[in-house]
């Protein structure tokens, strides 16, 4: 090893030094190194200190405003193209991985809601509702064309500047089932996830709404915005008729689980209950894996997902005569998806502190994906949960006690008792400035 | 042998850079942002974050796939881009593994940065008026001891990239220089390697330390 070692060694360790040095010299370094600590957590590190916001924000930390600072970092394209782009790439699964979602509709339609582009506001609580379309502005030859984010080639992308290329386009539109564009009615629009132009964008869509039932559709949109686990919200308090049609009745564990939850505590009482916003796409969206996401306008038996997964058992599920061979797979006593899609949420988890937990201030009932995503929209917890993912990202190893996520939460929380910013980057800035964060 | 030898520097200097021997505060969370186990049992009061009990670990935050790749780019001074070359290259072996999270007690993959860094660099050494020669002053016909002070520079001015010119600017600024130094000359000492190897194993250890910094 000859002294190599203690060539890297020393190398290394200059750099920590230089990182916690105090000392006064050309460069302030104590204001520079939380700078860069500051630039590269919250703009990943694509900032190059050469610029101008890089020294404003060192200026900022000179002066004892490190929360500014912080703020500077989460105007910038960088930061965009960095931080808020990864917040959307995870928003595609439950399992927050932004390592396998790819750029689409859904992606750009969260980045414009996690950063100002287009002339937007950042705007958190309408993720979930907003009926627009955000497509990316690209130049060739003269002439800007608007292009949907997952028909961006490779060379696109590399020069896409997600602040100032994307813009606004009012709607959202869906495939028909003969592959048409077709608009998605206001009622049913469900901001980001009702967003896929193209099969096989790794889109919220795709997700939830490939093949099966929609089960995943519901579980996902509440799993993503309240951070909460199918067990978390689950009672077997329930009643059979909120529980869809597919799910046997006459199964062993409906009532009662044995060594597995009862069916009808998620399915009746849980994400997944007819009345907690399954109705609300159970039978209107399809995943086609060409086409993207489908509106089914006018739903048959046959199309219905709500009946189950196989179109071929539908009819028999819809009928559910029992005595019928081969047996249906049905609940006889489900009022099934209905065709107003309607919500209540006060089945069930008023009575089991759900709805509390969520802090939810919004109406309990209505009808549509769209009423629904509002009302989510005012929820406590979506602004909790956001807090705790940006601790996740930009300060893993901080100590940030439940007062202080409630605190950061409330400042983002346009529902909160003093209207908070509904900006994100109210939340970055707090938690990167937080004293156990520098 | 030589090669054998780079490679060890290369390997001891990224799991030096990665964090290896540091006190990792090793806590856990549920997919929910929530504390569990022992820092749980330390503070049952913790909402959100790791718990780190050391002073400034709390934004040890690991650097993932997309700010590893634009880091190399400015550390190189866009001399080399992910999207051709050897970095291209190397970025399509390796990319699934690069890191995924930020998180330090749960990442993977910081192995794999310096195979990137290996590809990047490479590109600087191509061409007939390489950018090693052209932005960095080494000539690659030249003895490694005619190119030992173009060498150092080279590593300070990348290395200044990486931490906004505290490289030159702070108290380290000695030390950097030093271990360059000594670095260089160990490779002059060999007797049978080129400038561009050399450049090489500059240009690998400085960019695998400053595109994967934790904490910054």
């Amino acid at each position: 090893m000859d002294n190599k070692f203690f060539i890297t060694t020393n190398l290394f360790l200059a750099l920590l030094y230089f990182f916690y040095s105090v000392e006064t010299l050309a460069i302030d370094v104590a204001a520079t190194a939380k700078a860069l600590r500051l630039s590269n957590t919250i703009t990943g590190g694509l900032m190059p200190t050469s610029d101008p916001v890089f020294s404003e924000m060192v200026l900022k930390i000179q002066n004892g405003d490190l929360k500014g600072a912080a703020f500077q970092a989460t105007t910038t394209s960088y930061y965009v193209n960095y931080l808020a782009k990864r917040l959307a790439y995870q928003m595609q699964t439950p399992a927050l991985d932004a390592s396998i979602a790819t750029d689409s509709d859904a992606t750009a339609f969260l980045i414009a809601h996690f950063a100002e582009v287009a002339g937007v506001k950042p705007k958190i609580s309408s993720i979930w509702s907003e009926n627009a379309t955000y497509l990316a502005n690209v130049t060739a030859g003269g002439v800007t064309t608007q292009v949907h984010a997952s028909s961006l080639t490779a060379a696109q992308l590399a020069l896409i500047n997600w602040q100032t290329d994307l813009v606004r386009v009012p709607g959202q539109n869906a495939k028909d089932a003969a592959g048409a564009a077709v608009p998605i009615p206001q009622k049913h629009v469900g901001g980001y996830i009702t967003l896929s132009d193209k099969g096989g964008d790794n889109s919220f869509s795709m997700y939830g709404a490939t093949a099966g039932t929609n089960l995943r559709m519901i579980e996902g949109l509440w799993q993503i915005a309240t951070g909460l686990t199918l067990v978390d919200v689950q009672s077997s308090y329930a009643r059979p008729q909120d529980v869809p049609r597919f799910v046997p009745e006459y199964d062993p564990n409906f009532f009662k689980g044995q060594g597995q939850a009862a069916c009808i505590s998620c399915h009746g009482g849980g994400f997944s209950s007819l009345n907690h916003g399954y109705s609300t796409v159970a039978d209107l969206f399809d995943y086609n894996s060409t086409r993207g996401l489908v509106y089914i306008a006018t739903p048959t038996t046959a199309t219905m997902k709500s009946l189950g997964s196989d179109p071929k058992r539908r009819t028999i599920n819809s009928v559910c005569n029992l005595s019928s061979t081969p047996t249906a797979v049905c609940n006889p006593d489900s009022l099934g998806a209905g065709t107003n899609q309607a919500w209540d949420l006060n089945a069930t988890w008023s009575s089991t502190g759900t709805l509390l937990k969520m802090g939810w201030t919004g109406l309990t009932r209505g009808e549509g994906l769209n009423s629904l995503g509002q009302e989510l929209g005012k929820a406590a917890i979506v602004f909790k949960y956001l807090t705790k993912r940006i601790v996740r990202e930009i300060c893993p190893m901080g100590i940030f006690s439940e007062e202080e996520v409630e605190k950061i939460a409330q400042l983002a929380n346009p529902a909160a008792a003093i209207k908070g910013s509904d900006d994100v980057r109210t939340i970055i800035a707090e938690v990167a400035s937080h004293q156990t964060c520098q | 042998m030589d090669n054998f030898k780079h490679s060890i520097y290369i390997i001891v200097f990224a799991a030096l850079a990665n964090g290896c021997g540091k006190e990792t505060p090793m806590r856990l969370m549920s997919s929910t942002g929530e504390v569990s186990q022992s820092s749980t049992f330390d503070n049952p009061n913790i909402g959100a974050g790791g718990g780190a009990k050391v002073a400034g670990l709390g934004a040890f935050s690991v650097p993932t796939r997309d700010a590893i790749v634009a880091r190399l780019e400015i550390g190189l001074e866009n001399n080399a881009k992910s999207g051709s070359g050897n970095f291209a290259r190397a970025l399509t072996q390796v990319k699934s593994n690069l890191p995924k999270q930020t998180d330090p007690t749960k990442v993977t993959g910081l192995d794999q940065v310096q195979l990137l860094v290996y590809g990047a660099c490479s590109d600087l050494t191509t061409g007939n008026t390489p950018s090693m020669k052209s932005k960095y002053n080494v000539d690659p016909v030249a003895t490694i001891a005619t190119n030992q002070t173009a060498l150092i520079n080279a590593g300070v001015k990348m290395l200044d990239k990486y931490v906004a010119g505290l490289a030159t600017e702070s108290n380290a600024a000695a030390t950097i220089r030093t271990a360059l130094n000594t670095l260089t000359a160990e490779l002059i000492a060999s007797g049978n390697t080129t400038s561009t190897i050399a450049f090489m194993a500059v240009c690998i250890a400085v960019n695998t330390a400053g595109s994967s910094m934790m904490g910054f």
